[in-house]
């Protein structure tokens, strides 16, 4: 063997074992460290969500007639009378609180009352015929009323 | 004439044509996919649904918290996010309303009816890496994930689910459009679009979905058996061609076909092709880069000599799902089909060369 092929095989064997000791790299893994913690008075401040079991539901309470003129003033403008809803897309009448209080009225212009979301609350589902005319909606009764299309209802997860 | 180089560079003059429906038309923000030429859309031309307007957030003061059942809840800035190990995947992204049935009707051409899909380059943190940082509770079973928007718009994501999804703050290269969820948004291959959150504020950990309005008066539909199905997220295989399409006028002698197929449960196994009607069926030639839950590009040959054709595709994936015709779909689901329509189209071209729905 000449030199210059020796040389050749010498890099080889190098680059080879440069090859060999390359370590997969590893999938990452935590604790990284990242982030602050979250105290429960800033959790309390952001958490909105109210379940079908009326977890996240605030005091106060509101009546179907309170709603109404609460509506007449405030949501008249985009919804009219008042809002329907469809009978096979509201399998809870908690959704209706959650959704008024996390997107109405869309301007923001008149923050809402916890009371004042019950009250319209109760004012929509007696529209709808889901309450009685002086039923009083607040965390107690608002998860107790069921919505008839309920059953028509498959969660396929 | 010369063209000068601009700060941030823009498409020619020429291509000024090439853009997302405008405010007015009933569906704004439709992908223009007869034009597109590759598998990546650009981010200008990436379709884009809002629920309640694009909120303007400063990515400097924008908070992410993570809470409910974990260990220690942890709110992370932008800057904290972008600290995590990273990663990069092409995934197309689809609204349940693609396609939808009357569609076609809106106007002319394959935006119209099939522009509810884009396919981009994402950069994120891989949502799992932050929701450990937090400590999952073995209790945990579904995420309630919520945007910065109007609305406050939130979606419940199986904790099941989410095994390559990602918190993107990066699309083709570059920080998300304010449209597509700027600094931050949520991103489930797969799953239609609504499911992906954007102007991700807010997640919290817990047992069972939370039901809110968007997964219960919007994106759910009848089922075979009549039942109001939910949580049905991932969007089937489909494919359309984009070349030529309604509105084209072919001319006599050899044109290329082209097209994309996709698939919300892995990659792409095949696609065939149709020039008589569903007849025949043959083989369409895949681009090398077929990656999963991402656009395929296809080709094949068309020739035409005033003979009227009816060209269509059909895709596989790699589950064995094959493309339904229109009339399975309507006959499994009934005749609204408003979300999650996969049905095959099918294109007619006249014997002057002009394209229509078939």
């Amino acid at each position: 063997m000449d030199r210059s092929r020796l040389r050749k095989a010498a890099l080889v064997v190098f680059v080879l074992a440069l090859g060999g000791c390359t370590r997969a790299p590893e999938p990452p893994h935590g604790p990284f460290g990242l982030g602050a913690t979250a105290d429960g008075h800033t959790v309390a401040r952001v958490d909105i969500d109210v379940s079908p079991e009326g977890r996240g539901l605030p005091a106060g309470s509101g009546t179907p007639l309170e709603g109404a003129r609460i509506f007449a003033a405030t949501c008249t403008r985009c919804h009219g009378e008042a809002v329907r809803l469809a009978p096979d897309r509201w399998p809870y009448a908690t959704t209706v609180f959650d959704y008024i209080r996390r997107a109405m009225p869309p301007d923001r212009k008149s923050a809402l009352s916890a009371s004042e979301v019950y009250a319209l609350t109760a004012f929509t589902l007696y529209a709808n015929e889901k309450i009685g005319q002086n039923e009083l909606m607040d965390d107690e009764t608002l998860p107790r009323v069921v919505m008839p299309k309920i059953k028509d209802f498959l969660v396929t997860r | 004439m010369q063209v000068p180089i601009a700060a941030y560079g823009s498409p020619s003059a020429f291509e000024r044509s090439v853009v997302r429906l405008p405010r007015g038309v009933p569906t704004p923000g439709l992908t223009p996919l007869a034009q597109q030429l590759g598998i990546i859309t650009p981010s200008g031309l990436t379709f884009t649904r809002v629920h309640a307007g694009i909120p303007a957030l400063d990515p400097r003061r924008h908070r992410l918290i993570v809470h409910g059942l974990v260990a220690k809840p942890l709110t992370f800035s932008l800057a904290d996010l972008m600290r995590f190990p990273s990663a990069e995947r092409v995934h197309f992204l689809e609204c349940s309303g693609n396609s939808a049935r009357g569609s076609e009707i809106l106007g002319t051409g394959v935006q119209f009816s099939h522009g509810l899909v884009s396919c981009c380059a994402w950069t994120g943190v891989p949502l799992g890496l932050v929701l450990e940082e937090a400590g999952i509770d073995a209790r945990a079973k579904w995420l309630v994930v919520e945007g910065a928007d109007g609305a406050a718009y939130d979606r419940s994501i199986p904790l099941a689910a989410i095994e390559d999804a990602l918190l993107v703050y990066g699309q083709n290269g570059e920080m998300l459009r304010p449209e597509q969820g700027y600094p931050l948004r949520l991103l489930v291959p797969g799953f239609e679009g609504s499911a992906n959150v954007k102007w991700v504020r807010r997640i919290k950990l817990v047992t069972g979905p939370v039901y809110s309005r968007e997964e219960t008066a919007q994106y759910t539909q009848p089922g075979p058996d009549g039942k109001i199905r939910l949580f049905d997220f991932v969007m089937d295989v489909k494919s359309v061609i984009t070349s030529p399409s309604p509105g084209d006028r072919l001319r006599g002698g050899f044109t290329e076909g082209r097209g994309f197929a996709w698939s919300g449960r892995g990659k792409i196994a095949s696609v065939e092709v149709s020039v008589d009607g569903g007849a025949t069926w043959t083989h369409a030639t895949l681009d090398p880069l077929v990656l999963a839950k991402s656009f395929t590009r296809f080709t094949f040959p068309l020739r035409f000599a005033d003979a009227p054709l009816k060209i269509a595709s059909r895709a596989k994936d790699e589950t064995g799902a094959v493309q339904p015709t229109l009339d399975a779909l309507v006959a499994a689901r009934g005749p609204a089909l408003r979300y999650h329509v996969n049905a095959i189209a099918a294109w007619h071209i006249g014997t002057d060369g002009s394209v229509t729905v078939a």
